[in-house]
């Protein structure tokens, strides 16, 4: 009967289908899921790294890490953090891309440089600007002693280490999404540009009118991505500062870190995972239906 | 015919893969994990001496990483037949059940010849479970140079240690503001965050009348919070409120003249004597507040309660930490015997810096907190000395981290 036909047909293309995107779920499903499912089940208990083994504790870890002073400290570091590498990286990189874009010669060779902190490891990265920013002998310092300023105490203080780590991972990142937007800018019709400037809009007029406009969906990305890698830092706090001074610069991945493999307190510090991750979750979604409303 | 050339066949296979396990089980290798402070060299020369019938490994890992790996190990299941462990460590790793006691390897004559604090170290709830690389204790090395050209004179007897008021005289006199400053009182700069700080860090406390936690390990409040300890952690702050000593980290402060005198231990020489051997030291006794205080505990070895070959791993203990291994060790690395009969044996150890060393051994030195909590401990301890270094207050700092203390030893009760 053709019906049952189709239907075989239909099961078989089906199977296929399935087939083709089994290897990509198991992976996901091994690597991913099930992970993140163990996170959330060892946050219930006292699990210690070294014993291998914890007792079930109920909500115990999640109760005293609200009550932990030091975990809503790196919450706020980490907050700040974020807060100002999202606007100040997503702007130098968005600028930089407009400059890139320029139809003139040899620019291809400046893009090219600029990409470099991107493929660079941000363990080096964090390495050498450490170096850079020795009070003593550092590079920074000589800099600003030779255009009059006094010298700065940088990662050695309560007051400048944050933003010194900050200014390095956007130096380490603007690139890669200057690249981005780069990319969205070549998808902007030419036409609508020649249009405004016929109807004679300069060119600051175009960015904001034109460009900015037809950059949404990219920008939101960029936003995401980039408020995503900011919330999750860890290497700039491990490599240069080790959270300090004074928990200054303690993200909350670097505090997690710490109560897993300094103190061996596994249960709590996956509790603090699963928070963050739920955290992580509900500001991506928000800016995803922030910027969808504008879309529409 | 093919039957037999089939039989032939199977046999050539299986004879090499029934004999293989077999002669495997035959080499028998040691592992030790080990970090590159404690020089390999001098590892390998002790246990060489030892001549045993079987191989061992020495894997290294990055300073910095070490504990994390180790613990990563155990958990794992996957650990080194030995592994260094840091004396106060001792209880938090024998809690967990991943070291093997060694009260059934050990010799009772031969654990009694370690050094009182030695023995403390290794001991946890009524057995052993580690043996010492070597003991430590701390001096305040100063610039010889600086001194010379000041006229100052250090005391070079325990009685004769300066008192804090002396000591900040000194320091008054040594310091240059912005150019250098008088005393780095703790092991490393302040970027830094390692049992090094603490082990520096507590003597002040201690010097000032106090102490941590309970004899008992039940609590913190009336010990780490008490005025005495508060006097000692105040002193400290002030070093640092005074322009003594500076949070700012500067590299080779001591090496490179910023910094002109410097709490730290006997491998100070050894290092000097590799990487800096124009640097002019002299060393004197700690300084004494409301009493006398020095550092005691250092590296161990424990064997893991995985290692598939314990009575091998036992030997190679032996071989390092016996009397032999331990006066070859020493003498390389100019580090602190931790048995009795190898500092009397060795002349070394009678004279300059190492007799205020031995000196002090006896009368002031000070064992850190044996409790399943200490990491916990040490970084609160840590994280107090490190705010009021930067000028927290000092009641604030010292409530805080009481409270942490308390709440890492109620978990482990």
């Amino acid at each position: 009967m053709p019906s049952r036909q189709s239907g075989n047909r239909q099961l078989k293309t089906n199977l296929v289908g399935y087939s083709f995107i089994l290897p990509a779920v198991a992976i996901i499903g091994v690597f991913f899921v099930y992970p993140a499912i163990q996170l959330f089940t060892i946050g219930f208990t006292d699990y210690n790294l070294m014993a291998g083994r914890g007792n079930f504790v109920g909500f115990t870890n999640f109760v005293n890490m609200m009550k932990n002073p030091d975990f809503i400290n790196s919450l706020g570091v980490t907050f700040k953090l974020a807060l100002f590498i999202v606007p100040v990286q997503t702007a130098i990189a968005l600028v930089m891309a407009v400059l890139m874009n320029q139809k003139l010669k040899g620019l291809s060779f400046f893009r090219v440089l600029y990409f470099f902190p991107a493929i660079t490891s941000f363990v080096a990265v964090a390495i050498i600007w450490k170096q850079m920013y020795n009070p003593t002998f550092g590079l920074m310092n000589t800099l600003l002693e030779s255009v009059g300023i006094e010298r700065m105490k940088f990662l050695s203080s309560k007051q400048q280490a944050l933003l010194s780590v900050a200014i390095t991972c956007i130096w380490k990142s603007w690139s890669y999404f200057m690249v981005i937007f780069i990319s969205g800018l070549k998808d902007i019709p030419d036409e609508i540009e020649e249009a405004a400037q016929i109807d004679g809009a300069n060119k600051v007029q175009q960015f904001f009118h034109i460009t900015l406009p037809m950059l949404r969906r990219v920008t939101l990305f960029v936003v995401m991505i980039t408020t995503m890698d900011a919330i999750k830092l860890f290497i700039p706090p491990f490599t240069m500062t080790s959270g300090g001074p004074l928990g200054t610069t303690d993200t909350t991945v670097h505090y997690v870190w710490r109560q897993a493999f300094r103190l061996m307190q596994v249960g709590p510090a996956a509790a603090m995972s699963s928070v963050l991750f739920i955290i992580i979750v509900v500001i991506t979604l928000i800016q995803f239906k922030i910027g969808s409303k504008d879309n529409q | 015919m093919k039957r037999t050339l089939g039989l032939i066949l199977v046999t050539m296979l299986l004879v090499p893969m029934l004999l293989t396990p077999a002669l495997g089980e035959q080499k028998i290798t040691i592992t030790i994990a080990s970090f590159p402070d404690q020089p390999k060299a001098s590892l390998v020369a002790a246990i060489d001496a030892a001549q045993l019938d079987f191989d061992v490994e020495i894997i290294e890992y990055p300073q910095n990483e070490y504990e994390n790996k180790i613990k990563m190990a155990f958990g794992a299941g996957n650990a080194t037949d030995l592994v260094l462990i840091d004396g106060p460590n001792t209880a938090s790793y024998a809690a967990t059940g991943v070291l093997e006691p060694l009260d059934a390897y050990w010799d009772k004559a031969d654990f009694e010849d370690l050094v009182a604090s030695a023995q403390s170290t290794a001991t946890w709830n009524g057995q052993i479970w580690v043996a010492p690389l070597n003991e430590s204790n701390t001096v305040l090395f100063y610039n010889k140079k600086v001194f010379d050209e000041l006229g100052i004179v250090a005391p070079t007897k325990v009685d004769e240690a300066w008192t804090f008021e002396q000591l900040l005289e000194v320091c008054e006199k040594v310091t240059i503001p912005g150019q250098r400053y008088a005393i780095q009182p703790q092991m490393f700069s302040m970027a830094n965050k390692n049992e090094g700080q603490t082990y520096t860090q507590m003597l002040w406390l201690w010097m000032g009348g106090g102490e941590v936690i309970a004899p008992d390990g039940s609590t913190a409040t009336g010990y780490f919070d008490s005025e005495e300890s508060k006097a000692g952690i105040s002193f400290y702050a002030d070093l640092f409120n005074k322009g003594y000593a500076t949070t700012e980290d500067i590299v080779n402060a001591f090496e490179t003249d910023r910094v002109v005198m410097w709490v730290n231990g006997p491998w100070a020489i050894g290092n000097w004597r590799r990487d800096f051997p124009d640097v002019q030291w002299g060393a004197t006794p700690m300084p004494r507040g409301a009493r006398s205080a020095s550092g005691s505990g250092s590296w161990n070895i424990g064997m893991s309660a995985s290692s598939k070959n314990k009575a091998e791993a036992w030997k190679v203990i032996e071989a390092i930490t016996g009397k032999q291994g331990q006066t070859i060790w020493c003498e390389e690395t100019m580090n602190t015997p931790a048995r009795a009969s190898v500092l009397e044996a060795l002349d070394m150890y009678k004279e300059y810096p190492f007799d205020i060393i031995n000196e002090q051994m006896i009368k002031t030195s000070m064992a850190r907190p044996s409790t399943p909590a200490y990491p916990q401990i040490s970084e609160a301890l840590m994280d107090c000395f490190a705010e009021v270094a930067f000028g927290e207050d000092v009641d604030e700092a010292v409530a805080k981290a009481t409270q942490k203390m308390n709440d890492a030893l109620a978990a482990v009760k």
